[in-house]
């Protein structure tokens, strides 16, 4: 499976090791207007007024019962005018349009507008000097900036799902897309930086070794279950609000966890089916991701289980397969 | 003369709340002229067992039709494959691989491979009400196992079919080539079934790879699957109301709903098809004629157990007061209901029940007449049994083109057949033939 699947280990290890590029392209929406700020920290419980031009924030969009819908990455571009880059492009433009009321906003798909390469690993600082115009040393955490490639428009924003210390993503547009590709190509063969091909890589491996999350692990669940309390925004009002602090209350009911297991023929799947979790006989949860750590060389996932009757340490039982309980974060 | 009983019932109709994303009654079901009201889980579940037993019927008719199984299945398969190529042909203009890939939600970064047939396949299973367990979803290898399938009652025709299809879907969307396969089926007796799907690039070719695209069945290469999972009796999403995809995009209930309307006959639409191909025209009204035959004993078998017929009197709530064609509307009713038909009683009495409904979905998108027909069998078997012998039930040719109305009255069955030359006795006079 995945822990024997050689290129997958190959690029994830240099990935860490030196760093590594690929099209990594979400859906965009751009979305603007007077009201826009005010929109968007309705919409979201991050305070997106907050964020300042080229700032960035990830936040996670409620229902009324305080369960996560989506979590995005807002960018904002313009004091007015904002980035929403999200995987669900259809659900999140029925939920605003659903919610938009009297709001003087509009927005768009922008998708096709732009691609976006990301950056990855110890070197990638000098692969995006190399290729961009203006060096960008000095370009912040969760900061976007416009630069240039060979004259065309680029923009570069510091950030990416790989929890490297040192990582880029690059939003080009289609027209100029070959010739990006062509010159980290070049200058990334030159640094030692591989292109990465295996989808599990950029999306599974490197992500859920930092804890990183996708939809399947926050899935009917609110933030306090998942360890996002502290991106909340009690001080403004947003959607699911009142729901989320009677939850902060009384307490969430579920935690999400990390499991690590050492026998790497062992079949346990994540993902919204989910595999039941037990301890003890009894069925504490269910798994949401399981996928393979080539650092650690285990096979690591996460479990969202009822909270507090496991820690750190103890053993489960998935299917048959015993698993110990450990940080969501498998890596510093 | 008994003063005849009439009433139209009015308040049949959708139940449950509009969804917005479908159109449909979000956890409809579905209710008896007699106001017995059923669930969204017990409607779905009986809107998918419908389907199989009329899957059954069309099969074992094409099994008379066509005694030899490679024929038939390759027939069924191919004519499946045929379409599924065309609908993914840039020619066809239907722009799938674009609209797959939005109404999925599939990331723009992900340009090929097994996650697009992991979504197709794993929504495809969770709408037709087979819940089961991914046990593995990479971008080069799926593995699912599957614990419930309406459908199994078909037999292995149903399961290599859907190897076909999905070979097909997955060569059309994957953009990669890869591989299928099925290492066990419950329509052939296993407890479960296992199908994987895996590219070619890193798992090489299948050990079949010469053969039909439905003969992509067999040991998996991986190894045989764990038996520690809990055994799954229900989808999920029945009972939480919320779909999610591998790859994370949800779907309602609504939603899902409206996918199995459009899927449910499946596994008929490809005998239908496979019959217009394989049966030479002059010899397609004796296909016909066995279809009928397949579809009356599946009637009258239907409810030929007196328990069965009391049970299902008891579920849609009939008095005993009523034992005549409007039992058999009222089933009727709620096959209509089930399956969105836009429908109605025309007549609903002691003497005559008439009902009717779109032409266009009961024929699956107005493509397969020739359900009309054997709805009418299937109907007329069934008023055999959850009525008595003699109702008939017959197609209302005067009916508008776009609408099938089935009359439900007395009638006779067939014809009393006479020696030749014999006579029925007159009044008065003795014959002694």
């Amino acid at each position: 499976m995945i822990s024997k699947d050689q290129s997958v280990r190959e690029q994830h290890l240099a990935v860490r090791n030196c760093g590594g590029w690929y099209d990594f392209t979400h859906r965009l929406l751009e979305i603007e207007g007077e009201d826009v700020t005010a929109f968007l920290d309705w919409i979201f419980a991050g305070a997106v007024a907050r964020v300042k031009v080229g700032g960035a924030k990830y936040t996670v969009m409620l229902d009324a019962s305080a369960r996560i819908r989506d979590d995005v990455i807002i960018f904002r571009l313009e004091e007015q005018k904002y980035w929403i880059s999200t995987l669900y492009m259809r659900d999140l433009i029925k939920w605003l349009d659903g919610h938009k009321g009297t709001y003087r906003v509009s927005y768009r798909d922008v998708t096709k507008d732009w691609q976006m390469y990301s950056v990855q690993g110890p070197k990638a600082r000098e692969l995006v000097n190399a290729v961009a115009e203006q060096p960008v040393d000095e370009l912040k955490f969760f900061h976007i900036a416009d630069n240039q490639m060979d004259g065309a428009p680029i923009k570069v924003a510091r950030s990416g799902y790989t929890g490297e210390k040192v990582g880029y993503e690059i939003y080009v547009s289609p027209a100029d897309e070959q010739r990006l590709t062509e010159k980290l190509e070049a200058e990334g063969t030159k640094l030692g930086l591989i292109h990465v091909t295996e989808v599990d890589v950029m999306a599974m491996t490197l992500a859920c070794e930092k804890g990183f999350v996708l939809m399947m692990d926050l899935w009917r669940t609110n933030p306090l279950e998942v360890g996002f309390e502290k991106s909340i925004a009690w001080d403004t009002e947003f959607i699911g609000k009142a729901a989320l602090e009677r939850i902060r209350e009384e307490g969430p009911k579920r935690e999400l966890l990390g499991i690590t297991v050492d026998d790497l023929d062992a079949r346990i799947y994540g993902g919204p089916h989910g595999a039941t979790v037990m301890l003890d006989g009894n069925v504490i949860g269910k798994t949401t991701k399981y996928t393979f750590s080539p650092i650690l060389n285990k096979s690591i996932g996460y479990v969202l289980v009822d909270k507090g009757l496991v820690k750190v340490g103890d053993t489960v039982e998935i299917n048959g397969v015993k698993a110990v309980i450990s940080e969501r974060r498998f890596l510093p | 003369m008994k003063e005849v009983e009439k009433m139209i019932p009015e308040n049949i109709s959708d139940l449950g709340m509009i969804d917005e994303d479908s159109g449909l009654r979000q956890f409809r079901g579905m209710m008896s002229p007699w106001d017995k009201i059923k669930s969204f889980k017990e409607t779905y579940l009986f809107l998918t067992r419908h389907a199989g037993l009329y899957g059954v019927c069309y099969i074992n008719a094409l099994k008379i039709i066509e005694p030899d199984y490679e024929k038939r299945t390759s027939a069924m398969s191919e004519c499946w494959g045929q379409s599924i190529k065309y609908m993914w042909s840039p020619e066809s203009g239907l722009n799938m691989k674009e609209n797959f890939r939005e109404k999925q939600s599939i990331p723009p970064f992900i340009k090929d491979g097994i996650y697009f047939s992991a979504c197709f396949a794993d929504q495809g299973d969770e709408f037709m009400a087979m819940p089961g367990y991914i046990w593995y979803a990479t971008n080069d290898y799926v593995e699912k196992e599957i614990h419930h399938c309406p459908f199994d009652i078909i037999g292995p025709e149903a399961c290599d079919v859907s190897i076909g299809g999905a070979q097909n879907f997955t060569q059309c969307a994957c953009g990669v080539p890869m591989k299928n396969y099925e290492s066990e089926r419950m329509g052939c007796g296993d407890p479960y079934c296992h199908v994987i799907f895996d590219t070619e690039r890193k798992y090489g070719k299948h050990p079949n790879a010469d053969g039909h695209d439905w003969e992509k069945w067999g040991p998996a290469p991986q190894g045989m699957r764990e038996k520690g999972a809990p055994r799954k009796e229900e989808c999920e999403f029945l009972t939480t109301g919320e779909y999610m995809s591998p790859l994370g995009q949800r779907w309602t209930v609504g939603e899902m709903y409206k996918e199995c309307v459009g899927w449910p006959l499946a596994y008929s639409t490809n005998a239908v098809q496979a019959m217009r191909v394989l049966v030479k025209p002059e010899d397609m009204e004796r296909a016909y004629q066995i279809v009928d035959v397949i579809f009356d004993t599946a009637g009258k078998s239907l409810f030929g157990d007196t328990n069965l017929r009391k049970e299902a009197r008891e579920w849609m709530g009939v008095p005993e007061s009523v034992d005549d064609g409007r039992v058999l509307g009222g089933y009727i009713s709620m096959i209509y209901q089930a399956r969105c038909l836009d429908w109605r009683f025309v007549e609903f009495s002691e003497e005559r029940t008439v009902i009717e409904c779109d032409r266009f979905g009961l024929e699956m998108m107005g493509q397969h007449p020739e359900f009309v027909r054997a709805y009418e069998a299937y109907f007329n078997g069934m008023a055999k049994t959850l009525v008595n012998c003699q109702w008939v039930v017959k197609e209302d040719k005067t009916a508008p083109k776009d609408r099938v109305r089935f009359n439900i009255e007395k009638g006779l069955y067939g014809f009393r057949r006479q020696k030749p030359g014999y006579q029925f006795e007159k009044e008065g006079e003795k014959n002694d033939q």
